[in-house]
Order: C-alpha cells, then structure tokens, then sequence
C-alpha cells in the first residue's frame, strides 16, 4: 500500500460512499410493545398445547392409536424444550452486539473460491487511502481479538476463520468460514456471527455465478428481513496470444456486456430461488460485478486508477453498497423484533409444522381407518362367538332335557356366550379397554318353546315316547344371536367412543394451531409495516 | 430384433416392474442403428458446449458466459451422436428433469465429465456424480472422461499442475485430461502451432477415438450383465412364490382334511346312537287296528314313530353344531327356512323331516348314505366364506407363479431374438 495523495487518484462513487458511511446515524426504536405481543403470543401457544395434550381414553398403551398419540405429545414436549433452548441461544451475543452496537454490519458471504478475502482487503485499502481507521479482527476462543494481519487471500478450505474488518467507524464487514466448512466446534460461533450482521453480500465468482442453492445456508438471515446484494467477482479473464514461440498471457475486464448477461441471469435466478424460499423478493438487490485483480493493476497510476476502478466496477459497487445499507440500517432498528419473529416463525411454528402437524394429520387419517374397521370387528366377533357357543348346545340340552329345565340352559348358554364374546373381544379388539356388562348377557326365548314331551296315545292312556327338543334349539339359536349382537354392539361402542374421543381433540388441536399461526402473520405485518425502513436522519 | 421381442418384453415387465428401466435399455442395446452416444456433462459454464463445438468442428451449441436453457440438445457427426446435457447443479429444473438428464448422462455410451481449471477442486456435487459414474462404468462398462476445461485461464502451468493433483486425490479412479477450446480456435484460426498443441484438444480426440472402438464391446457386456440380473430376480421370486404356494396348498388341504375327519367322527357317533336306537324299537308297519294285539301294535308303531322322530332331531341338533363350529352354517336368520326348524342347509342335505326307519337306515347307516353326507356336507363347507376366502388366495398364488414361470420364458424368447 503506497501512501497517496488524495482527490485524483479516488473516484467520486467511491468517495460519496465512504464520506457517507460515517454519515450513518443509529436510531433507537421503541419496539417494546411489540415484543410483549410476541411474547404474549407465545405465552398463549405453550397454554393451549399443555392444555391439549391428547388423552386417548379407552385405548391401551399398546393401541396403534395410543402410540400415535403419544408421540404427537412427545413431539409438542420435545419442541417445547427445544424452542427455549434455541431461544436462550439465540440472545445476541453480547461481545459483537456491545462492540457493534453503532455500526452497520455486512456478512460477507460465499464459497471458498468466491474472492472474499481479496475483496475486504481491497476495500480496507480503499478506505485506509482516504483516511479513514482499518481494524481487522477475528474471534479466538470466543473473543474479539484486534490484529494486524489482513485477510489471508488464495487459501483454501480448511484455514478458515471467523474474522472482519471495521471501515471507518461505522461499517463493518464480516467473514466466516466458506460454505460447507464449518465445522461442529465452531457452528455455534459462526451462527452468532452471522446473527449479528444487518446485511448480507453474496460474492460468487464470475467462473459459474450465482449458485443459487447456495442461499440455503442464509435461509434465517433472509427470512428475518436482511437484504441481499450479490456480488459477481473476479469478473476478469485471461487472454492469450502465441509471441515469440510462448503463449503469453493478459488478463482484462469482461466487457460491460458480459457483464450485464451475468447479472441478469444471477439475478432472475436468485428471485426464483428467494421466492421457493418464501423470502420477500424485494429483499434482493440489482447484482454488480468487480474485479479485484483488474482494480489493484490500475492503482500504480494516480490517473489511471479512477478509470480502472471504473473498468474493474467499482464505481457500481459502491452505488450498490449504498443502496444497501439503508435496509440494513433499518433491519437494525428492528432487529429485535426480527430475531424474535423469526424465531417464533421458525423454531416454534416451523418445528410444530414440521414435527407435530404430520403427527396429527396421520392420526387423524388412522381414527378414520379404525372406525370403519370397528364394524368389520364387530361382526366377526359375533361369528367368532357363534362358532364357539353353538356347538355346545346338544350336550347341554341333553343335560336339562330330563328335568325340563329351559331355565338352567339359559343361564349356562349366557354364561358361555359372555365367555365366548370376550375372548373373541379380546383378539379382535385387543387394544381396547372393554368391559362387557354381564348383565346384557340374557338369553330370552320367543314363545313358548321348551323341552316338548312327545307323548303318544294308547288305550286311552298317554304315553311319553320321549323329550324333543328341536323347536327349543331353533330358538335358542335366535336368542343366542340376538344376544351376540347385543354383547358385541356394546363393545363395538365402547371402541367407537374412544375413538370419537380422540378424533374430536386432534381436530382441536390442528384449529388452535391455525389460529395461532394466523396470529403470528398478523403480528409479523405489524413489526414491518410500523417499523418500515425510515430515512437515515 | 424380432417382433417377438416386446410382448417378451411386456411379460417380463409386468413380473417386475422395478425392471422398467433395465428392459427399455436393453431395448436400446439390441436395437441395431443405434448410433454410438458421447454425452458432456458438468455444472453450467464450465465450457461444456464450448467444448462440443471444437471437438466437432461446427459452433453447432449454443454458447454464453452465463447458464443456458435447460434443453437436451444433440448433433450427429461423423457416426457418433453428441449429446449436450444441461448443468448438473441442483437448481436446474423439477425432479422429473433431474431424472430424465440423469438417465440420458447414464445411458451414454462415453460420459465427458467437464470441470473449469479455474474453479480449483472439484465441488461435493461433483465428487457425487463422478463416484456415481465410476460405479456404473465399471457395473456396465460404459466410459468416463475427466476433462479439465479453460486451463487458457490459469495464470500458469504451476497452478494446473496444483489444481489437477487437488482432483486427482479427490477422485482416484479419473485422470484429468487439460484442454482448452479458446487455446485450439485460435490456434486453428490463426494457424499458431503451439497453441494447438497445448489445447489438449488433439490429444482429447484420440482418446475419443480409441473409446468409441471400445464401445461394441462394452454394448456386449452390458446386455448379457441385465439378462443376467434379470434372470436371476425372476428364478428368486420363482421360489419364493413357490413356497408361498405350496404353503397355501398344504394349509388348504389340511383344513379340509381336518373338517373331514371331524364330520366323520360325528356321523359315525350319529349312526350309532341311531342304530341303538331302530334296535330298541320293533319292527312293524302301521295297519288298522283289529285286534287288542293289532291296536297293540298300533301303539307300539307310534311310539317308535315318535322315537325315531326325537331321534332323528336329536342327529340333526349333533350334526349342525359340528357345522356351525367349522363356519359352514351362516348365521340363523339368512339359513332358515320357512319351517322355522332347520336350516337350509341341513334341509338341503336332509330332507325336511324323516319318519321312516328305513330312511333313516338308508341315510346314516349305510355306507351309500353316509358317504352322500359325507360329500354333500362337504361341499357346502367349501363355499363358506372363509373357505372361499382361502382358495381365492391359492388361486392368486397360482396365478402369480404361472406369471413369473411365463417371464422367465419370455425372457429367453428376449436373448434369442436380439
């Protein structure tokens, strides 16, 4: 870095820029009512859930039911603890918020070969030329640590580093590890730096611009409002020319024109993706393409250097960076209310959408199936039972056929019919509570029929040639059906009360959550409508 | 291929039909005219369709700085059909896409895999495709090129030497072959000797060339490997229905044994009790009484009428309990009859009532008798409905061994007409 003299050798773009980053005022913004309502909101969402939680009544830990049951339970309990958890982690951390509070802060964000550290450097010089204080830090066991050493530049993957750069007094530019290159030691402090940026600058190399599966990975920094701007870099390539028997080499800018194809296709790409995303569109901002390399070569002249940015789209840059930090800034003054939003949104109603709704929607689909199955359960309990209780009849009438005893048959035809249904009860409904009146168990014959006395006529005397009893078996057969059906209907209802019980307070549940989720909408228009970005006073 | 081929084919198919994919490729193997494929692949604006370009010899596709549209587009030069595939990245078009391109890059006979020098490592979406494409070249032969694109835009030959040892232990099995098309057009064009050379261009094409001779061969390999893997399913899913079947059968027939059994058991304690019963009683017909004996007799004819009467019931009271315990008997109200008594069934075998003791001789101690019983019970047994139920499935069984029987032998009907 050579120590310049001023005006000639700076574009005005860039000094507009850079006079107007230390214009940046920092407003605060009562957002406490909102807050509370969002608080409230949730205080009645963690109200309704507990109070909801589904019974299932009647049906035995081992019911399918049951089971699906319990798991919803256990889901809404495990996101409950989750969400506090998330939340407690979320409270910003304090060394970047107390450091930053009164600067506007960009995530500068890509892949590995994306050109970030050459880019931060370059603006750091740019800023150091006119004047202006560099700071570069990075994070070291979870402290601000201030240095000397700039951005390592044409690394690779692995050396990465949560680390930024303060320009001026008011700007700061954040860098984390690549895509793809955190690691678990260091997830949870790169979240927090992430979590603390008001902006996001997408750099992608000019090689294969705008992989836009890349905004994955930002997809909470977006959902809570934060601007985008892409950044097409090393916008430059390689010319060759066979001299002197050697293949010689000159790099240059690619033209406005490739330029301009790149971007739009950059940025009709990022809209689709942002709105699969369901992120606002408007949080995008029109790309711009540099080239650091192509910049620095024209810095040996203070004449050419104005020009040379120019070329290297520089001058558009910073256009584009101011464009930018007017949303950012006013994402700032919001941004409690953002963070808590999202949160809401995402680890409270997103992980009840993703984790318990399905729950609930299946458990709905299989009370249905149950239901309907019920009847089939029924009947075949009745079959059942007839098969077992009918082929004791010619013994047992046998029995009480001397004593004529129609009476004791009955009761020993209820009492094996009670048996009967049970058992069968048991294997076709086993996952029921049931209990079966005994009382319902009566046999009531039709008529008069009973043990006949067949007696025949003879000299005037009457003759008992013997006991028939077949009338008698015919409508015991009938009695014993009707009973059959009886005994079998009361289970079936039993089961059916269960699981109209339990259909009734997951379509309980399913309306409250709609309800909520209504509200939180509602809540969320509210924070960005009142809290609309303002002008910078 | 003969026109024996496809229906062969759909029988194989309707067997498997996980095998959809299998069949229609091999459809394309034995199809004689079908041209050699070279497919390019790799993410958008790594050269690819640059690439096409000079390897043909004709700006046949569509090149810019930026991704292109999402078609399939081919050309056929000299007896190879070249195929440009759309970027591999993931936001390229829906699932359905996804899976079309892929089979199009997997069903090329030669894959040219194509990564920009100048992006450096190979990203883990490539990784993936490159392992993926190992794994069938060496299942099924078919081939992959590495090719290492715009190297004219590396700032020199130490860089390519770091960039192509980075990939090299990214993917062990692919050697990266340099080459630039903006090197090659304006060595061609402006006749410079060395920029030819160095384009790697010339080098590409003999190793095209030398692949594409390896490709009947590899067409072979492939053909006889699906025949194989579908021969194989088939004769496992043979034995395993076969079981199944055979599982079935003996069930079916256990059961019918067993019901058989039980009924004769019940008969014969039938027929016992009626034989005591026609012993205990005299002989005789009925006549007009005319005499204190023949009133007598009279009474006595009545009494064993009233006898075989009770007897008779009681045999049928016996026989339905053992029919309803086995589900032959559906339940009361469908099977009675307007006699209130019996059921349809019993009367169906039985007759509606029985006062003679010849008859009753005839039906349960004869031979003759209780084997019409025997068979007539039997039958309505079969139609009950769990019964029914049964040998529905050992038909379904039947029917499905038969299927795959027919495919295995469609399937030789497939390799000898090919």
């Amino acid at each position: 870095m050579s120590d310049m003299s001023a005006t000639n050798g700076q574009s005005d773009s860039e000094r507009k820029f850079i006079a107007e980053v230390d214009e940046f005022q920092f407003l605060a913004q009562d957002l406490e009512h909102i807050l509370q309502r969002l608080g409230s909101w949730l205080e009645q969402l963690n109200g309704d859930l507990q109070t909801q939680r589904l019974g299932a009544a009647g049906l035995k830990p081992t019911h399918p039911l049951r089971q699906q049951a319990d798991a919803v339970n256990t889901a809404v309990q495990t996101g409950m603890r989750a969400w506090s958890e998330q939340w407690a982690h979320l409270q910003p951390a304090q060394l970047l918020a107390d450091a930053f509070d009164d600067k506007a802060l960009l995530l500068v964000f890509g892949k590995f070969n994306a050109g970030k550290s050459s880019f931060c450097n370059f603006l750091a010089d740019r800023f150091a030329l006119h004047g202006k204080t560099v700071q570069y830090f990075h994070l070291d066991a979870g402290y601000i640590v201030d240095t000397a050493e700039r951005f390592q530049e044409g690394s690779t993957e692995t050396t990465a580093r949560l680390q930024g750069v303060t320009l001026g007094e008011k700007l700061v530019l954040l860098d984390t590890p690549g895509l793809h290159s955190v690691t678990p030691e260091n997830a949870v402090l790169t979240q927090r730096f992430t979590d603390s940026a008001d902006g996001v600058l997408w750099l992608t190399s000019s090689a294969s611009p705008g992989q836009v599966q890349e905004l994955d990975e930002l997809a909470r920094e977006l959902h809570r409002h934060k601007p985008l701007l892409p950044v097409v870099t090393r916008s430059d390539m390689y010319e060759e020319d066979e001299i002197d028997g050697e293949i010689k080499k000159f790099l240059r800018n690619k033209t406005p024109q490739n330029r301009a194809l790149q971007e739009a296709d950059v940025q009709a790409r990022a809209l689709e993706k942002l709105a699969a995303m369901d992120v606002d569109v408007h949080q995008l901002k029109a790309p711009v393409s540099v080239s650091v390399y192509m910049a620095r070569e024209g810095e040996g002249d203070s004449h050419q250097t104005r020009a040379a940015l120019e070329a290297a789209g520089f001058a558009r840059l910073y256009d584009a960076l101011l464009a930018i930090t007017e949303p950012a800034l006013a994402y700032k003054r919001r941004k409690a209310g953002e963070i808590l939003l999202h949160h809401l949104q995402e680890n409270v109603l997103g992980a009840l959408d993703t984790n318990v709704s399905p729950l609930l929607a299946e458990l709905h689909a299989s009370v249905q199936t149950a239901l309907l199955r019920l009847e089939q359960q029924q009947e075949r309990i009745v079959t059942l039972a007839w098969r077992g209780v009918v082929p004791t009849l010619p013994a047992l009438l046998e029995k009480h056929a001397a004593a004529h005893d129609v009476q004791a048959a009955c009761d020993e035809i209820a009492v094996s019919s009670l048996i009967a249904v049970t058992d069968a009860a048991r294997a076709q409904l086993a996952d029921y509570e049931i209990g079966l009146d005994a009382t319902l168990a009566r046999i009531r014959l039709d008529g008069e029929a009973g043990f006949e006395d067949i007696v025949v006529e003879a000299d005037g005397q009457l003759q008992v040639a013997g006991v028939d009893y077949q009338r008698l078996h015919a409508a015991l057969e009938k009695a014993i059906h009707r009973n059959l059906l009886r005994l079998s209907a009361q289970v079936a209802e039993q089961c059916k009360a269960a699981l109209e019980g339990l259909h009734q307070q997951v379509t309980d549940m399913q309306a409250s959550l709609h309800v909520r989720a209504n509200a939180l909408l509602e809540l969320q228009q509210e924070l960005r409508a009142q809290h609309a970005a303002g002008a910078m006073a | 291929m003969n026109d024996r081929w496809k229906p062969a084919a759909r029988d194989v198919l309707s067997v498997l039909p996980g095998r959809a994919h299998d069949l229609a490729r091999l459809q394309v193997l034995g199809d004689g005219g079908h041209l050699p494929i070279v497919t390019v692949i790799g993410k958008y604006n790594h050269g690819k369709s640059r690439l096409l370009n000079e390897l043909i010899g004709q700006d046949a596709f569509a090149v810019a700085d930026r991704r292109e549209t999402v078609r399939l587009s081919d050309i056929v030069h000299q007896g190879v059909r070249w195929l440009d595939a759309p970027g591999l990245d993931a936001d390229v078009g829906t699932e359905d896409d996804r899976h079309a391109w892929q089979a199009a890059w997997l069903e090329s006979d030669i894959r040219l895999f194509v990564h920009a020098a100048k992006e450096g490592e190979l990203d883990a979406r490539e990784r993936a495709l490159l392992a993926e494409l190992h794994e069938d070249s060496v299942r099924t032969h078919r081939q992959t090129l590495l090719v290492l694109t715009q190297v004219d835009q590396l700032a020199d030959e130490a860089e390519l030497d770091k960039v192509a040892n980075a990939i090299r232990a990214q993917a062990s099995h692919a050697t990266p072959h340099p080459v630039s098309s903006t090197r090659y057009r304006a060595g061609v064009e402006g006749g410079k000797k060395l920029m030819l050379e160095k384009s790697g261009i010339p080098a590409l094409h003999a190793l095209l060339d030398a692949a594409v001779g390896r490709i009947p061969a590899a067409r072979q390999h492939e053909t006889a490997l699906l025949y194989g893997e579908i021969r194989a399913e088939l004769q496992a899913l043979l034995a395993d229905r076969q079981a199944s079947l055979d599982a079935l059968r003996r069930q079916h027939q256990q059961e019918r044994d067993n019901f058989a059994q039980g009924l004769r058991a019940v008969l014969a304690k039938v027929a016992g009790d009626i034989d005591e019963l026609l012993k205990a009683s005299p002989v005789g017909d009925a006549q007009r009484p005319e005499t204190a004996d023949q009133i007598y007799a009279l009474t006595a004819a009545k009494m064993e009428r009233a006898r075989i009467q009770i007897g008779y019931s009681r045999a049928c009271i016996e026989i339905d309990a053992y029919l309803a315990g086995h589900g032959v008997l559906g339940l009361p109200d469908a099977q009675k009859t307007a006699a209130g008594s019996l059921n349809s069934v019993m009367v169906a075998v039985m007759g509606v009532s029985v006062k003679h003791r010849d008859r009753l001789q005839r039906i349960f101690l004869e031979a003759a008798g209780v084997e019409r019983m025997q068979r007539e019970f039997a039958h309505y047994y079969e139609v009950s409905e769990d019964r029914v139920a049964l040998a529905a499935q050992v038909a379904d069984a039947e029917v499905a061994v038969k299927a795959i029987a027919q495919a295995l032998s469609a399937l030789r009907t497939m390799e000898a007409g090919t």
